[in-house]
């Protein structure tokens, strides 16, 4: 009984700890990819931002440009520009949230 | 007791119809009243020149260019062609120009969806020629210039009644109203609180009033281009992804957007800066 609930426990820590890691996480040698992790962040911010219609004009540029520099090796600036995109995608989905019951201030 | 019943539910369907029309209503007389709040000087029926209303200089130059042959006579002239070459006359909803203008936007019922003049274009014209039609500037705007001009002078009347129209009307107000884009910005915080300030150069134009002259021409575009042209354009300043034109999120805000200017007279004067 003592056995299955530590093996049961162990398995529950490490699934709970793969989910938090995410696709980001190299598991070969245990590091992360933080930009990975900031893109993935952007781009399912911003599919939320299109899809209620609330999209700002220029994520979808800031994303496409961070794949570019991240390809071309310019590791830094990509992910600065995958961390402003989500940003801007945080910020639009806080406008989103009083968008549908607008009215005037008069 | 079926007759009570009926009674009961016919009061409650009439007051329910009355209360979508009251809340129309009671928007529009706000919306009016803010701008003579702000412009008490401007006559409620100049506001179909729009900006012209409240700047004499540009109002000087406008009616320089209408004295003058306008830039768009001839795409109007060419849309009337158009009209008669793609035989649209032939379409039910469009056989009385005019009347199809006063007509839309309109909310129909059956469709669950509000329905635009230019929506009504593109559809005829795709019934009778098979091809489809853009919806923002060429054929469908020069067409719809001329449905328009054929109505001059009658007044926008939108009519708000249905349960579905009251509910489209609702939120073509909130989209209206709500701050989007990196400037959080509304369409409202231009149009409305800030009409007749300058923003660099230019002088905010009146949202009351917008749509009694579209299609418009504007200089900047050198050509005539439909009111969701115009929010495609507005929607980029404030850096905000434009919807797409003819989009049933673009065609609730023109239900609400036209609802405000009821009233005014509907104008061949297209000319904007």
């Amino acid at each position: 009984m003592k056995k299955l609930l530590l093996t049961t426990l162990t398995v529950f820590a490490f699934s709970a700890q793969a989910d938090y890691l995410g696709s980001s996480h190299n598991w070969n040698d245990g590091s992360s990819d933080p930009f990975k992790a900031a893109l993935a962040a952007a781009e399912s911010g911003y599919a939320a931002n299109l899809k209620a219609h609330m999209a700002w004009r220029d994520t979808g540029k800031m994303i496409k440009e961070a794949k570019k520099l991240q390809a071309s090796g310019n590791t830094a600036s990509a992910l600065a520009l995958a961390n402003k995109a989500h940003t801007q995608t945080v910020n639009a989905a806080e406008q989103t949230v009083g968008a549908s019951s607008a009215g005037p201030r008069f | 007791m079926k007759k009570l019943i009926t009674a009961v539910v016919s009061i409650g369907l009439m007051a329910g119809a009355t209360s979508a029309i009251a809340d129309m209503e009671a928007d529009r007389k706000a919306f009016v009243g803010h701008f003579k709040s702000i412009q008490p000087s401007v006559e409620f029926a100049d506001y179909t020149n729009g900006v012209y209303a409240y700047d004499e200089g540009s109002r000087g130059q406008f009616e320089e260019i209408l004295d003058g042959i306008p830039p768009y006579e001839e795409a109007v002239e060419k849309g009337a062609a158009e009209f008669e070459k793609f035989g649209l006359a032939k379409c039910a909803a469009l056989a009385d120009p005019a009347a199809a203008r006063v007509k839309h936007p309109y909310y129909d019922d059956a469709a669950g969806t509000v329905v635009t003049l230019e929506g009504t274009i593109r559809k005829c014209y795709n019934e009778q020629t098979g091809k489809k039609m853009g919806p923002m500037k060429g054929k469908v705007a020069r067409i719809s210039a001329w449905i328009s001009d054929q109505a001059a002078g009658e007044k926008v009347n939108v009519k708000v009644e249905s349960d579905g129209a009251k509910a489209a009307y609702a939120r073509g107000k909130a989209t209206f109203y709500a701050k989007r884009g990196q400037f959080n910005m509304s369409c409202a915080d231009c149009h409305v609180y800030n009409a007749g300030k300058k923003a660099r150069a230019d002088i905010l134009s009146p949202a009351l009033g917008h749509t009694t002259h579209v299609p418009m021409y504007r200089a900047k575009w050198g050509s005539l281009g439909t009111l969701h042209r115009r929010y495609g354009g507005c929607y980029k300043n404030m850096r905000a992804k434009p919807l797409m034109a003819q989009s049933p999120e673009y065609r609730d805000m023109e239900f609400f957007h036209q609802a405000m200017s009821n009233g005014l007279e509907i104008t061949d004067a297209r000319y904007r800066k």
